[in-house]
């Protein structure tokens, strides 16, 4: 008890400790209250469209992802596909990749069009391919929430509503049948899909320059945020006050909408456990569909990947291996491949050591919670979820300013960098680990205890043995997702040594593009991240336990 | 030996109410009644496993209120049987092996079960019969002082569940321990127990054989 009891106060203190100590700080440089900041956001010029931008693209990106997503989510669903699972895992490729490869294989796309179909680069074509970019890791959400349903509902709703006037035409039982059953998975992966677009960071960086959405406004401000210096520090402290309290309550409500709409989801009233999908082949409209929908999911990897080896040089290309050598040489970065790879790897096996204990017995703790009915349960839950309501600026704001400037001697600290990485990857061990939990016969650990086992024997000897691959799982995400963390990192690393493959791609990408390497040598740095990621989500998707793989 | 005083334990509605039982050495009891009546509520609490709202579980002379599952002395065979699905039928039983207590006893309680030559089978691959069998000496090779048996044959066909009570008597008797055994088959209880004790959902009513 009194291990759980420690267990859950540090990671209230990790979680809650320094966003308050920073926004404190914040609100002491900037000589103003939060609402004050708020009140006079649209007066300063760092930020003016900001918000109206920020807004526009997480509308716009939700109505795509929707547009794309729900007749795939149809597909996959209501049709029986040859190599069925494996296509479905395809479709979730896009969830675990690092935001900033998406934004690399979106980059190169660009170069491709201009290449092979003569489109130029511009404003316009940017602004749609960030759109296009959110859609594409968006719809994953959108599959994962409205395929089960879609592919587990009882069979004779359907054949009942095609004998009735109201769902006798195709249409009919669109309108009829099909949307007042999906309205809520649709609206929550919906409301998902704006959380998601609306902290998009990577993205917007580096699609869309010259634009800024709250998030490039914080991280903008970051240098000189909370420094107790009013010509400095003012002005930066006061738009990151007001910047993050608005996202932060946007977020939160988004959050509770999609909250709430998952809890009035049908899914596990209506499913039925025949399987009466029809077979369809890939050679059909859908099936052209299907191929499409794939390629668009393919096309920005493989383009990442084949531009590494691609060198432009104002109208003329050509292949080399250049680009791996300066990745590699670090001659267009401060550090090199290496040593970035290392300082990753490095971050990524800490987090987990660090992550998946605290995550286990978080999950323990609200599991048992839940089995005697406690309201404590539902409070945990959202304290481990909260990070996930702050967006990963904000939870290197929240570092940076609530840990390195109380000493700024701890920014030379090589752990600084982990607690973001923490922060980020424990709520998802929680929703891996958590529902694997759930399905845990609560017998099998009574009978463990009426046979002598203490809590540390039960949990070696009859918790971890049974809970193996989730937890294979959910190292497996924490390793993923800690090893692509760019926006956390991206605000908290101030020194080279500290630099993390994520960061030195950023580092590269944010140099003049005349010379014709730096592309190239960034696409390099992001294939090796994107090989690494590919084979921790085959490893996922070879582990995910069958019916309780958790929620992702 | 097992004395319980007064239980009462609601959870949204009253499940047990000021109930009495006393369990001597070497006494099956079985406890019969329909369901929602609190008979595995009942077997939870006297193992530790669930909390009484109020009343006493006196065992051996001393009161379990603060004493944790794993220190009761008390072994119990669940309904589902709760077989460990990760270890094969010899880590099952070993599991239930007192550290000071020597390896060759899992021979043993092997031979005593009929469980020869099913050391390195799977748990999964186990008939119901079998496994109900596994289940009991994984509770047994861990010594208790008393057993409590959870209608741990409900999902047999009745031939096979009247033959595994007589077994599960004779060896209970051979052992010398006692047992609570719950049960909604009248002609199981009859079969298996010295006494049976009725348990009405409405007023914990007792009913001795």
């Amino acid at each position: 008890m009194k291990f759980k009891m420690i267990t859950v106060l540090i990671w209230s203190i990790l979680v809650i400790g320094p966003p308050i100590i920073a926004w404190r700080q914040l609100s002491i440089v900037a000589e103003k209250n939060i609402f004050e900041t708020i009140i006079e956001f649209d007066n300063k010029f760092q930020t003016r469209d900001s918000i109206e931008f920020t807004f526009l693209v997480a509308s716009y990106s939700t109505i795509l992802t929707l547009i794309l997503g729900v007749p795939l989510a149809w597909n996959l669903g209501r049709y029986k596909w040859r190599y069925g699972t494996f296509l479905r895992s395809l479709f979730t490729v896009p969830f675990v990749m690092p935001s900033i490869l998406v934004a690399m294989g979106f980059l190169s796309l660009l170069d491709w069009f201009e290449v092979l179909f003569g489109i130029n680069d511009s404003q316009n074509l940017r602004f749609y391919l960030l759109l296009l970019s959110h859609a594409w890791f968006n719809l994953a959400l959108v599959v994962r929430l409205c395929e089960p349903i879609l592919s587990t509902i009882d069979s004779s709703y359907e054949e009942s509503a095609f004998l009735l006037p109201m769902g006798n035409s195709k249409f009919k039982r669109f309108k009829n049948l099909w949307l007042p059953l999906l309205w809520p998975n649709i609206l929550a992966s919906a409301s998902l899909t704006f959380i998601f677009s609306f902290t998009s960071f990577a993205l917007v960086k580096f699609i869309v320059p010259t634009k800024r959405n709250l998030e490039i406004v914080m991280s903008n401000q970051a240098e000189w945020a909370g420094i107790d210096i009013p010509a400095l520090g003012q002005t930066p402290s006061e738009i990151i006050l007001a910047s993050s309290s608005i996202q932060l309550l946007t977020i939160i409500i988004a959050l509770a909408i999609s909250s709430k709409l998952q809890s009035k989801s049908f899914g596990h009233q209506l499913s039925s456990l025949d399987d009466k999908r029809i077979d369809v082949s890939f050679f059909s409209k859908r099936g052209l569909y299907i191929i499409t929908m794939l390629i668009l999911i393919i096309l920005p990897l493989i383009s990442l990947i084949l531009s590494s080896f691609l060198i432009r040089n104002g109208g003329s290309i050509s292949w080399t291996t250049k680009g791996w050598s300066a990745a590699f040489g670090g001659t267009h970065s401060p550090t090199n491949m290496y040593q970035a790879l290392y300082s990753s790897i490095k971050y990524a096996t800490i987090s987990i050591m660090i992550s998946l204990p605290i995550g286990f017995m978080l999950s323990d703790i609200i599991n048992q919670l839940e089995r005697k009915d406690s309201i404590l349960a539902v409070i945990l839950d959202i304290v481990v979820m909260l990070p996930l309501a702050l967006s990963a600026v904000m939870v290197g704001l929240g570092v940076l300013v609530g840990i390195i400037r109380t000493d700024p001697e701890i920014a030379r600290s090589w752990w600084i960098p982990i607690y973001g990485h923490i922060m980020i990857t424990t709520p998802f061990v929680v929703r891996v680990l958590l529902p694997a939990m759930r399905n845990l016969d609560p017998d099998l650990e009574f009978s463990a205890a009426l046979l002598g086992a203490g809590y540390f024997k039960r949990l070696i000897k009859i918790k971890i043995p049974i809970l193996t691959h989730s937890i294979i799982v959910s190292s497996s995400l924490v390793f993923a997702i800690s090893l692509g963390e760019f926006g956390s990192s991206w605000v908290v690393l101030r020194f080279t040594e500290f630099t993390t493959l994520p960061v030195m791609i950023g580092d590269i990408l944010s140099r003049p593009g005349f010379d014709p390497l730096v592309r190239s040598a960034a696409n390099a740095a992001g294939s090796t991240l994107l090989l690494m990621t590919l084979i921790l989500f085959i490893c996922v998707e070879k582990f995910r336990p069958v019916g309780s793989g958790g929620d992702f | 030996m097992l004395i319980c005083k007064g239980i009462n334990k609601t959870y949204s509605q009253k499940i047990l109410s000021d109930f009495n039982l006393n369990v001597d050495p070497g006494e099956i009891v079985a406890l019969l009644g329909p369901s929602g009546s609190g008979k595995s509520t009942l077997l939870k609490i006297i193992c530790g496993l669930e909390r009484l709202d109020s009343g006493e579980i006196i065992f051996n002379g001393q009161n379990l209120e603060n004493i944790l599952p794993e220190k009761r002395g008390i072994g119990m065979v669940f309904q589902k049987l709760a077989l460990f699905p990760h270890l094969n039928v010899n880590g099952n039983i070993k599991f239930g092996l007192p550290q000071e207590s020597n390896i060759s006893e899992i021979s043993i309680m092997l031979n005593l079960l009929g469980l020869k030559g099913f050391e390195k089978r799977k748990i999964q691959t186990l008939s119901g019969g079998e496994a109900q069998r596994v289940a009991l000496a994984r509770s047994l090779i861990a010594k208790p002082k008393m057993i409590l048996l959870d209608e741990p044959f409900s999902s047999l066909d009745t031939d096979i569940k009247i033959i595994l009570a007589e077994e599960v008597k004779i060896l209970l008797k051979k052992l010398n321990i006692s047992a609570i055994y719950v049960t909604h088959d009248l002609s199981i209880a009859n079969k298996i127990a010295d006494r049976v004790v009725y348990l009405d959902s409405k007023k914990n009513d007792k009913l001795n054989k």
